[in-house]
């Protein structure tokens, strides 16, 4: 055979495997990239629904009525749709196309989630009369109802539902031997609590002085009767939060800000003078860290007395209900053995790593877990015969999940070439109204040298390094988010809560603006800061309760932590402790 | 004469059908898998920094990994824009009618390698921008082919890149 020959047989078999194997890794190439753009676009959805959701709950003063809260989980979703569909470069045509592929999204809230997925809802009518066929059944996508963070547990052959939340409060239901019995409140170390002065309501929490306070914030007034007045004022009044309101004080009149005026109590004055004297201490001052703390003494003091002896091995399956874990140590994803979970003995529950909040983690997890398994196995889509199954979520993502509100989003069966899509996306946040986390507590400091004032993380290095910085009050980091005015539909002026006129409170650099150089919350709930190498794991002790600057940073932060979540909406817990006749 | 002409001119022929066009087109392929590579790897290391709110010296050391084992070397540059909200709030302060501007503070890959190699790790806030370039500083065999055939001039081009930017969504935890 002549060489033109071999040359042309050899042409004959390489180009047409070329072609093949450049069409083909086109083909790979175009899936990754469509895979990594879907996966940014689940990320950025599932942020923009929860920005949506942090918005509405902040801006909605009935946020914390449940049908409130449906309306601003739905908005929310929607949010998440549109976002999705626009950063899909416009992949469905409608909401109902998209909703093929998300086989379900997931708020986590304050003391239970919502799953928004399909469900089954109508039969088919034949001969207008409902036709009861399994093989007819009409899916529907909304909101299942709402899961509360549960766990049940097997005592002396009865059984107990403790119900848990993001943070440290509880629900209790049982019958301990006097029939069933409802009790709320927050779990804390009780033998800390020393020193009841229940006049002059003052008490010692763990070495921290929790007296009464005297709150304050600025309001942007509008002047005058008119509706539509842009005459706008900043003034600045103390309050107190009674009955989940702000109560501010006019020289003994008592107003609520409301339309942006000052809508004075009438026959209300009285009880709210009432609720003064019976808690507080009659003057005009907040006395929530101090009930916060008495209160949650007494409730986890009943609580140890009644559930302590419970170990994981108490724990009701949650897939029948019926059979207790006993000595499987699979089951919940931190095995905390034998160790007593409401026995607060060496586990103050308050900290991180004690056996109670581990359990709580573990349990809020396991629940999310068997909810979501049921949901996606039972996820319909008429798009794809896609086998919808919980993937495998990082233990980073849970720590998230289990401490702050946040959506999981789960994006699965959308073809993209040479596979189908298959992420989820798990965004969390601290700034909205549902939880009062560890690290939503600011202190604010005034620099003496310059009477500039700042607001600082309880943890910032500056705190305890400058020595012109003196700590003066703390509040929650939604009190230094800018409000907005609105009249009609225009933004009109905006103010911040905290904030003395004319200057304005800054956040600090080293540790709001940049994030970074923070001590653990923990550590300074523990009492004493330390800074870690990183490289070995060694830490050194940089200021404890031996440190005034220290304590006095700890005092307000303790303080600020227990009033703010005793002010926040779920602490009528009163209303809620009932015994059964 | 005339025929071995020919067949000089058909051998140089038959070896750049032959050798030559397979080897750059495969080549070529080759660098649009690298390129693929550093693209998800890149996406996913922004990702990663976006929705966990910190930046790990392990991320960064596994990304470089990932990135290298394409063969190449590469020049990386990071970009932090952090975001403060002060002089907005000033101004609100002063004048309620009005918003103020939000500005940014900028660390770039030296500021942010020498603090990733003090502290281990950077905390990142709910605003913040991170951003990631990636070329690659080495001549591939595709880019010394076609500087060969097509006289491109210029060595300081690249061949691959991979970049991604974003707002990171949530406030990292501090340890």
């Amino acid at each position: 055979m002549k060489l033109q020959h071999l040359a042309i047989i050899f042409v004959i078999i390489v180009l047409p495997i070329t072609l093949i194997m450049s069409q083909y890794i086109q083909g790979q190439m175009e899936t990754i990239r469509l895979q990594a753009s879907y996966q940014k676009a689940l990320n950025t959805a599932t942020h923009d629904a929860l920005t949506a959701f942090q918005v509405n709950s902040i801006n909605n003063g009935y946020s914390t009525i449940s049908d409130s809260k449906i309306r601003d989980v739905e908005a929310s979703i929607n949010t998440f749709y549109t976002s999705l569909n626009t950063l899909m470069n416009n992949y469905a045509s409608d909401r109902s196309v998209l909703e093929n592929f998300i086989p379900a999204v997931v708020f986590t809230l304050y003391d239970g989630y919502y799953i928004n997925s399909s469900y089954e809802n109508t039969y088919e009518e034949v001969n207008k009369q409902v036709s009861i066929n399994e093989g007819n059944k009409k899916f529907q996508e909304g909101l299942h109802p709402y899961i509360y963070y549960s766990c049940k547990y097997n005592l002396n052959g009865k059984t107990i539902i403790v119900n848990y939340t993001l943070d440290n409060a509880i629900t209790v239901f049982g019958d301990f031997g006097e029939g069933y019995e409802t009790r709320s409140g927050y779990f804390i170390d009780y033998k800390k609590v020393t020193n009841v002065n229940e006049g002059a309501k003052t008490l010692t929490y763990d070495g921290v002085q929790i007296g009464p306070e005297t709150l304050s914030e600025q309001l942007l007034i509008q002047q005058g009767d008119d509706a539509y007045s842009t005459d706008f004022k900043l003034e600045e009044y103390n309050y107190i939060i009674y009955d989940g309101q702000k109560i501010y004080d006019d020289g003994g009149k008592y107003f609520i800000y409301d339309n942006y005026k000052k809508r004075y109590l009438e026959s209300a004055t009285k009880d709210v003078e009432k609720y003064l004297a019976e808690k507080s201490t009659g003057n005009f001052e907040s006395s929530s860290a101090f009930n916060y703390y008495y209160e949650a003494a007494e409730f986890s003091k009943w609580v140890e007395d009644k559930l302590g002896r419970i170990t994981q091995k108490n724990v009701i399956k949650m897939e029948d209900g019926i059979t207790p874990i006993g000595d499987d140590t699979e089951y919940l994803s931190v095995n905390t053995g034998n160790e007593h979970i409401f026995d607060i003995s060496n586990n103050d529950p308050l900290v991180y790593g004690s056996t109670f909040n581990s359990h709580r983690m573990a349990v809020i997890r396991k629940s999310i877990e068997t909810n979501l398994l049921t949901a996606l196995a039972n996820f319909q889509s008429d798009l794809s015969a896609y086998e919808f199954t919980l993937p495998v979520i990082d233990e980073e993502n849970w720590y998230e999940i289990t401490n702050k509100v946040s959506i999981i989003s789960f994006m699965q069966g959308l073809p993209i070439g040479m596979k189908q899509f298959n992420g989820y996306s798990v965004i969390s946040n601290t700034r909205n109204g549902e939880v009062i986390g560890k690290e939503n507590i600011y202190i604010i400091t005034n620099n003496l040298s310059t009477g500039e004032r700042e607001y600082h993380l309880a943890g910032c290095n500056k705190l305890y390094e400058d020595s012109n910085l003196k700590p003066e009050s703390a509040y929650q980091n939604m009190s230094f988010l800018r409000q907005t005015v609105k009249i009609g539909e225009e933004p009109m002026a905006y103010f911040y809560l905290q904030g003395k006129n004319p200057i304005p409170i800054t956040a600090c650099y080293s540790c709001v603006v940049s994030a970074n150089s923070t001590y653990p919350e923990d550590e300074i709930i523990e009492g004493k800061i330390t800074k870690m190498d990183w490289k070995s794991g060694n830490k050194t002790i940089i200021a404890d309760t031996s440190n005034s600057k220290f304590s006095e940073v700890r005092k307000l932060y303790m303080t600020a932590l227990a009033r703010e979540r005793y002010d926040a909406y779920q602490v009528n817990m009163e209303s809620m402790n009932v015994k059964a006749n | 004469m005339g025929d071995s002409l020919i067949t000089i001119v058909a051998i140089a022929l038959a070896a750049i059908l032959m050798f030559i066009f397979p080897l750059m087109s495969l080549s070529e392929r080759n660098d649009d898998i690298s390129q693929l590579a550093v693209q998800t790897a890149t996406t996913e290391f922004v990702d990663k920094v976006k929705t966990t709110g910190k930046l790990t010296l392990d991320d960064y050391q596994q990304y470089i990994n990932t990135i290298t084992a394409t063969g190449n070397s590469f020049q990386v540059e990071l970009q932090i824009q952090q975001l403060d909200e002060n002089p907005g709030s000033k101004t609100t302060q002063a004048e309620q009618t009005k918003i103020g501007e939000n500005v940014y503070y900028n660390k770039y890959t030296s500021q942010i390698e020498t603090d990733l190699a003090k502290n281990g790790r950077i905390t990142l806030k709910e605003g913040d921008i991170f951003a990631t370039t990636v070329k690659n500083t080495n001549l591939t065999i595709a880019q010394i082919l076609r500087n060969f055939f097509f006289m491109v001039s210029g060595n300081d081009q690249y061949e691959i890149m991979g970049q991604d930017a974003g707002v990171v969504a949530v406030n990292g935890s501090p340890r």
